[in-house]
């Protein structure tokens, strides 16, 4: 299997994306990098189905060669779902940040500790 | 402990990376073989829709129910913080008239993308956030309450829930017949608007969900948008 840059570009995006959700302290760049390491995914799958010289997987006359489609309509539901859980996962860090007055996550940690002990 | 963590990230992703080099990931020898299938059996151009439309619908049903319980999941979490206000009408004028010469335009090819799905590249999804957005350009121009007040007189809220209904029954259709979505439908000629089987049921059903979702979402989120 011919290696293409578009693999190389998707695994370096996802170490990309793995790494800021980990070191990142600050909620909302965390949820920005797993953006990221979800558009790493999805290049990666659009990339493995490339054939070289195909055209879009749409039927017309006088054309025998298109790319794969599968991994084109399992894509689909992965930036769909991303959108959806993106959007929920902001109104939770909200969520917090409106208790809590902040987004960073030692500090949210520290003041989530005290408020259980003065309770 | 950073640098444990970018060590351990980078054996992970290179793991990752040698099993998609190693293993043999099954290439299409012949790339007409789905284009045959897909002609015979569902009628539709666009061999994407085709497959999360007929073959794998399943998983479209489960991507539309995750979709839906997300929006069920801020709308009612969002209510604890305090409002906003609505979005004020604009006060510029050229900012008013271009919106509102775009809005319709952007709504119909929206509405264009969504019904051709099964022909050319778009679908259900793609119309649906197309004609979320000129909502949104409406909802710039006039201001956010009445864009709102519109919807309520459209009973879009019912009509969202009617096409979810709409998409179970016909998933319940199929199963009854081995699976196959679905035998009442007809193949057509492919090319042709009416093809494709169901395409353009689900299409309009999935996309009146889309629509209706993402316009509920950015609503919510512009009436929140100071409570932080």
């Amino acid at each position: 299997m011919k290696m293409d840059i578009g693999i190389y570009i998707g695994f370096l995006l996802e170490f990309v994306g793995i790494i800021g959700t980990v070191l990142r302290r600050n909620l909302v760049m965390k949820l920005l990098s797993l953006g990221i390491s979800d558009i790493g995914v999805v290049l990666i799958f659009v990339a493995v189905g490339y054939i070289p010289g195909a055209r879009a997987p749409i039927i017309e006359q006088n054309m025998d060669k298109y790319v794969d489609p599968l991994p084109q309509a399992l894509v689909i539901t992965s930036i769909v779902i991303g959108f959806a859980t993106l959007s929920l996962s902001l109104v939770f860090v909200m969520y917090l940040a409106n208790k809590f007055h902040t987004v960073d996550s030692t500090k949210l940690e520290k003041r989530v500790k005290d408020a259980k002990n003065s309770l | 402990m950073k640098y444990l963590a970018i060590v351990i990230t980078f054996i992970g992703v290179g793991l990752l990376f040698a099993f998609v080099l190693i293993t043999k990931i099954p290439s299409m020898n012949s790339p007409s073989a789905y284009a045959d299938l897909v002609l015979k059996e569902d009628g539709s151009s666009n061999v994407v829709s085709a497959i999360y439309l007929d073959y794998r619908l399943y998983d479209s049903l489960f991507e539309v129910l995750v979709f839906a319980s997300a929006i069920l999941g801020v709308s009612y979490y969002i209510s604890h913080f305090p409002e906003a206000g609505e979005v004020p009408p604009s006060d510029s004028k050229l900012f008013f008239i271009a919106t509102i010469a775009f809005a319709p335009v952007v709504a119909v090819w929206g509405i264009y993308i969504l019904l051709t799905g099964h022909l050319s590249p778009g679908g259900a999804f793609s119309g649906g956030a197309i004609g979320a957005s000129g909502i949104l350009f409406l909802a710039l121009a006039i201001g956010s309450k009445k864009t709102e007040r519109a919807f309520h007189k459209m009973h879009l809220e019912s009509l969202e829930k009617c096409a979810l209904l709409a998409l179970a029954s016909y998933i319940l259709l199929g199963a009854f017949n081995k699976g196959l979505f679905s035998p009442l439908f007809w193949v057509g000629t492919p090319g042709k608007f009416f093809s494709g089987r169901g395409a353009i049921i689900l299409n309009i059903s999935i996309g009146i969900k889309v629509f209706v979702g993402g316009w509920t979402i950015l609503y919510l989120f512009s009436r929140h948008r100071e409570s932080v």
